[in-house]
């Protein structure tokens, strides 16, 4: 019995996959886990993990070919041993020819090699002929369009949600209407159909992963209504025993442990606090509150910054949040991050402080509701009890919040909590 | 049977047009300008000329296609003729379809189809009206030994039968059937016989004699307009050339057709025209110099004639809304009805006229 | 008459009214058919019309659907207004030469009307398995020359079969035999004369998210997983009854799936070939960057139709597998 492997989605708005590299032949045997295939997005890459144990039966899509997300790309044999008949049609059934599986599915060789520039065909399967029209009608830039259909594609209320974020005054009777090309300045850069060069200037196209961060940012801030605001915490304690202590933890773990986790940590006692801070605010004009914190950590790699997640991060301990920052890290800079890496994360965790910066304005990464950035930890003269003056290691959280979820009040009492927590570490912290 | 004189000239001049106007479209289709399935009837002269010598004015006839003589002497045109064999834009199916699928309900003529035998349904649809109308016309539904296997055949006549409808069916014997003869064909020496199946007379003829031909149909005529149901005539004749003129017809022993070439019908009353002193040279030679000139100007007619208007093909599928007059009541040709013209054009039927010679009838 | 009784009537005695008022109004018109006249047709549709009209006029005919159409066509040329009766729509393939060869091409190649009726009970969900449940239309809808209607109500089955007599082509009726006594069916009809036109579709149920296209007894599934669909899904569907399959209503059918962009079809009649998918062509041509999904049909399964009562609730769409394929549909 064959099992069909679907490309994954390698993040919340990725609508497609590239394979990268096929890792294993068609009759290959492979382990539950095993990776299967190396999967690129605009966002990210990753390998793909086999859901099942059993022989490789068909690739599905070749090397280099990019499919809607939840396209089946490859057939795994469960049972190799028994050759099971494929059951004919239920012939009881009425005929029901649905749109879903027949037009995901890349796999009837015959269309594809018929169809013509890839450009062309990565268009038809992520748009419907009417999205398509409206976005021509309104001069718009598809990748600037989130879709929420099937597999991501980008349907009519996609684009009549775009439009009306963009505030252009739409009529209430829809789409047969074309509207005059707004007044106000068209999309950022990436759509200008010609941008000219000058003698002392340098053209750079960015490449796909920049592409899509600039399109993530522009979206990001016209979602959201973003304030940002800002704590300083004593850091003291925990560097004095990071310093006294980290030698000794890498000997023994084989990783490093520095001031993320104990944020990560912090964090999730703010939210635990502040559940709100772990919400996305809907198109609906709802707010959906997640129980689970799956907080994402921001890592700089050669090819941008991604953003992997650690899930369940309460459930850690500050040793086992350092394990897993680590993970992700090393996986996210040798490229390897998998599909669970980059799913499902419910708050962002910046960290800038490695370049010295003390003060950040983050920006959210769409769809949370906060994005806690966590900036140098610097040595300051400070005033303390009894209006002593002492040296302290002093670190400044900024917190940039969606303004629909919460106020000053929820992001400031969340700091608070946050910073309690930081702060209330003695010189003995067991990490354990 | 006594008939006038210049009734059986008519016949005669109907007999030669109908084997003049075939040679000629034969003539035509060797020079390539006649094109598809051309069939004639060389050798049924006698059958389909006598037999529809025997109606009346408002009779109507379901002409197959080897009933160029029925046709002619009911009034179709040899212009309308020749405008299908040319495939002229003017002819009465503008062009749509061939051979002699063309008829006129104003004139009793039907058009009949390429599926023999499917006719005989429909004559009983015609003769169904009349007997709801009350009137006192009859049907002349012709088909050929083959036609007498379909389906609708034995739907036809026992549907004639059980409702007593008037109806006269000759079958038109002509020894095969394409290349299946009568022997393969059917398992009865006289197809008059299936008669008895459906409880209706039956009797059967020589059909290269033209007067018996009249006798006997006319007898069946008889019996049919006295409201005592259908009647069934087998006319046994030949067919002496191909079933179509692509067909060289090397089934049949060439004896055979020695044998009935030897009983040509037209040479066969000619022979007996002149002995009763009915026909001289003179006569012989005005008839023949009518037939031609009919001809020359029923193909010189279609020569100057338009092609097919290719513009509206896909036109005039559907008739338009509007009353429908009942055809043979009075004012049924009045203008306003729908089918007393033809809608496709606005225009009279074309297809035939008046018999221009009033001829007594029995 | 003192009392006003408001009279409901079942679609199979809608059809019988059409039929008797169209013969009082007009001499031509005439039934022909087996067992129509003393025994007043196997259903019943025709009772009473034999002794009102005499046998000359309901013509109890042999078991010769070829003769009987036949006939209508020699009748029909002549000028009068028959109405054949196929005892079941499934032997209508006996008289096809008829139809195909001799009705559908006598206008287009001759000028001579053809102003015949040919009707009976098509469809299934009565147990009549194989040969008493087909949905005929798509044999025909390929001729031309023949029209195609197919009422789903009792006043459209009345307003479709006056119509029918009235034009001057040969038309098909088709007549659901499941629909003849169905209680939910029962309505009053108007007093006077009525027709409803040839070629005119009908929104049954007004939406904004999805269209349905539909005809016959498929209309009343429709309706009711429409109803579903609003009520469990907040989905509002509009439900198209074609009424005429051919001619098809562009007209209406394109103002629909423009306005909502997503069309489901639904019919009885089998998948593969039938009018669902000259629909669905019509639509990618003609609506193509109107479409935010696929257009999507449900039918019969390609396969006979089959005769036990479970296999035959598996065979018909009904409203549930509807409304499953319209969940698909909506969430593209």
């Amino acid at each position: 019995m064959s099992t069909p492997v679907k490309m994954p989605r390698l993040g919340e708005s990725v609508a497609e996959g590239t394979i990268g590299a096929w890792l294993k032949n068609e009759g290959d045997l492979i382990e539950q886990d095993e990776s299967l295939a190396e999967i690129e997005t605009d966002k990210i890459n990753a390998e793909l993990p086999s859901p099942v144990a059993g022989r490789l039966a068909k690739i599905l899509v070749p090397t280099g070919a990019t499919v809607p997300v939840g396209t089946d790309i490859v057939l795994i044999e469960e049972d190799a041993d028994v050759a099971a008949p494929a059951p004919a049609r239920e012939a009881p059934a009425p005929a029901v020819s649905t749109p879903a599986s027949a037009s995901a599915a890349p796999s009837n060789g015959a269309d594809r090699a018929a169809m013509p520039t890839s450009r062309g065909e990565e268009e038809r399967q992520r748009i419907s002929p009417l999205a398509r029209r409206l976005a021509q009608e309104h001069d718009l830039n598809l990748n600037q369009i989130a879709g929420t259909g099937a597999g991501g594609r980008v349907r009519r209320d996609d684009i009549m949600a775009y439009l009306s974020q963009r505030e252009t005054a739409l009529p209430t009777a829809p789409v047969a209407v074309a509207q005059p090309r707004p007044a106000s300045t068209p999309a950022p850069a990436v759509s200008a159909p010609t941008s000219t060069v000058g003698e002392d200037e340098e053209l750079v196209t960015p490449g796909r992963m920049r592409l899509a961060i600039a399109e993530h940012m522009v979206r990001s801030k016209r979602t959201s209504p973003h304030a940002t605001t800002v704590v300083e915490v004593d850091m003291t304690n925990i560097a004095k025993w990071l310093e006294k202590h980290k030698d000794e933890f890498k000997r023994r773990e084989g990783h490093s442990i520095s001031y993320v986790p104990f944020v990560m940590k912090a964090v999730c006692e703010g939210i635990r606090q502040f559940p709100f801070l772990n919400s996305s605010w809907t198109e609906d004009n709802k707010i959906i509150v997640k129980k689970r914190i799956n907080l994402g950590i921001a890592v700089s790699t050669d090819a941008g910054l991604v953003v992997p997640v650690v899930h369940d991060a309460d459930q850690y301990t500050l040793a086992g949040l350092a394990k897993q920052v680590w993970g992700v890290a090393q996986r996210a800079r040798a490229n390897k991050l998998t599909v669970q890496d980059m799913q499902g994360s419910t708050f962002v965790v910046n960290n800038p402080g490695t370049f010295g910066t003390i003060i950040s304005v983050p920006i959210i990464n769409q769809p949370h509701a906060g994005i806690l950035s966590m900036d140098s930890v610097v040595k300051r003269p400070v005033v303390i009890e009894d209006d002593a003056i002492a040296v302290r290691s002093m670190m400044y959280l900024c917190l940039s919040f969606d303004h629909r979820v919460l106020d000053g009040a929820g992001a400031g009492g969340f700091l608070q909590a946050v910073r309690n927590k930081l702060q209330s570490y003695g010189r003995e912290i067991d990490v354990y | 049977m006594q008939l006038e004189q210049d009734e059986l000239l008519q016949v005669y001049f109907f007999m030669r047009l109908t084997r003049a106007l075939e040679d000629r479209t034969r003539t035509l289709f060797l020079q390539g300008r006649v094109v598809g399935g051309v069939y004639t009837a060389q050798g049924h002269e006698a059958t389909s000329v006598g037999a529809a010598m025997t109606l009346r004015p408002d009779d109507f006839i379901v002409p197959q296609h080897r009933d160029l003589g029925m046709h002619l002497v009911r009034g179709t045109t040899p212009r309308a003729i020749m405008g299908q064999w040319l495939a002229r834009g003017n002819s009465p199916s503008l062009g749509r379809d061939g051979q002699l699928h063309i008829g006129d309900v104003h004139h009793g003529v039907i058009p009949s189809i390429s599926m023999l035998g499917e006719s005989l349904p429909v004559a009983c649809g015609i003769g169904l009206t009349m007997k709801m109308r009350k009137r006192s016309t009859i049907v002349l539904a012709p088909c050929g030994d083959g036609a007498t296997s379909t389906g609708p055949f034995h739907e036809a006549l026992n549907f004639a039968a059980v409702q007593k409808l008037p109806i006269v069916f000759l079958v038109e014997n002509n020894g095969y059937a394409y290349s299946t003869p009568n022997e393969k064909e059917f398992s009865l020496q006289n197809l008059s016989d299936r008669a008895l199946a459906y409880g209706i007379t039956g009797e059967s003829v020589d059909g290269n004699d033209v007067l018996a031909v009249m006798e006997t149909v006319g007898r069946a005529v008889a019996h049919v307009r006295e409201g005592k149901g259908p009647a069934l005539v087998e006319s046994k004749t030949f067919r002496v050339r191909g079933h179509s003129e692509a067909d060289r017809a090397d089934y049949v022993p060439q004896a055979l057709r020695e044998a009935w070439l030897a009983k040509d019908p037209i040479q066969h009353f000619e022979t007996y025209l002149s002995e009763q002193g009915i026909l001289d040279a003179s006569q012989k030679k005005a008839v023949e110099a009518r037939v031609k000139a009919a001809i020359d100007d029923a193909v010189s007619f279609n020569e100057h004639s338009p092609a097919p208007d290719e513009a509206t093909v896909a036109d005039y599928l559907f008739a338009p809304d509007g009353l429908i007059a009942i055809i043979g009541e009075a004012g049924a040709d009045d203008p306003s009805y729908v089918n007393a013209l033809d809608r496709r054009t606005g225009q009279p039927y074309t297809s035939a006229q008046q018999v221009e010679e009033a001829v007594t009838r029995r | 008459m003192n009392t006003i009784v408001e009279t409901k009537v079942t679609y199979l005695e809608a059809i019988s009214q059409a039929m008797r008022e169209e013969m009082r109004r007009d001499e031509a018109v005439f039934l022909i058919g087996e067992d129509v006249g003393t025994y007043g047709g196997a259903f019943k549709v025709s009772a009473g019309l034999q002794a009102e009209f005499g046998p000359e006029r309901v013509i109890d005919a042999p078991m010769s659907e070829a003769a009987i159409i036949g006939s209508a066509v020699g009748a029909a040329m002549m000028g009068m207004r028959p109405i054949a009766e196929m005892q079941f729509i499934d032997f209508i393939t006996c008289g096809f030469d008829q139809i195909v060869n001799m009705a559908s091409k006598m206008y287009w190649r001759s000028g001579i009307p053809l102003p015949l009726v040919i009707r009976g009970p098509s469809g299934g969900g009565t147990h009549g398995g194989p040969f008493h449940s087909v949905s005929p239309e798509a044999w025909f809808f390929h001729v031309p020359g023949i029209k195609i209607v197919a009422p789903a109500t009792a006043y459209d089955a009345k307003g479709l079969l006056k119509a029918a007599i009235r034009d001057n082509n040969p038309v098909l009726y088709l007549e659901h035999k499941y629909l003849y006594r169905l209680p939910e069916l029962r309505e009053t009809l108007p007093e006077g004369d009525y027709i409803v036109p040839i070629g005119q579709a009908l929104v049954r149920r007004e939406g904004e998210d999805m269209t349905i296209l539909t005809y016959g007894a498929m209309v009343h599934q429709c309706l009711k997983a429409a109803q579903a669909l609003e009520e469990a899904d907040d989905l509002s569907v509009e439900v198209v009854d074609l009424r005429s399959l051919a001619p098809l209503d562009r007209q209406t059918i394109i103002a629909s799936v423009k306005r909502t962009n997503k069309v489901l079809i639904v019919h009885e009649d089998t998948l593969t070939g039938g009018i669902g998918a000259e629909l669905a062509a019509v639509l990618a041509q003609d609506v193509f960057e109107y479409l935010d999904g696929p257009i999507t049909r449900v039918a019969a399964p390609d396969v006979p139709f089959p005769y036990a009562p479970s296999l035959e609730e598996a065979y018909l769409p009904n409203a549930d597998k509807i409304l499953a394929a319209a969940r698909v549909l909506a969430a593209y």
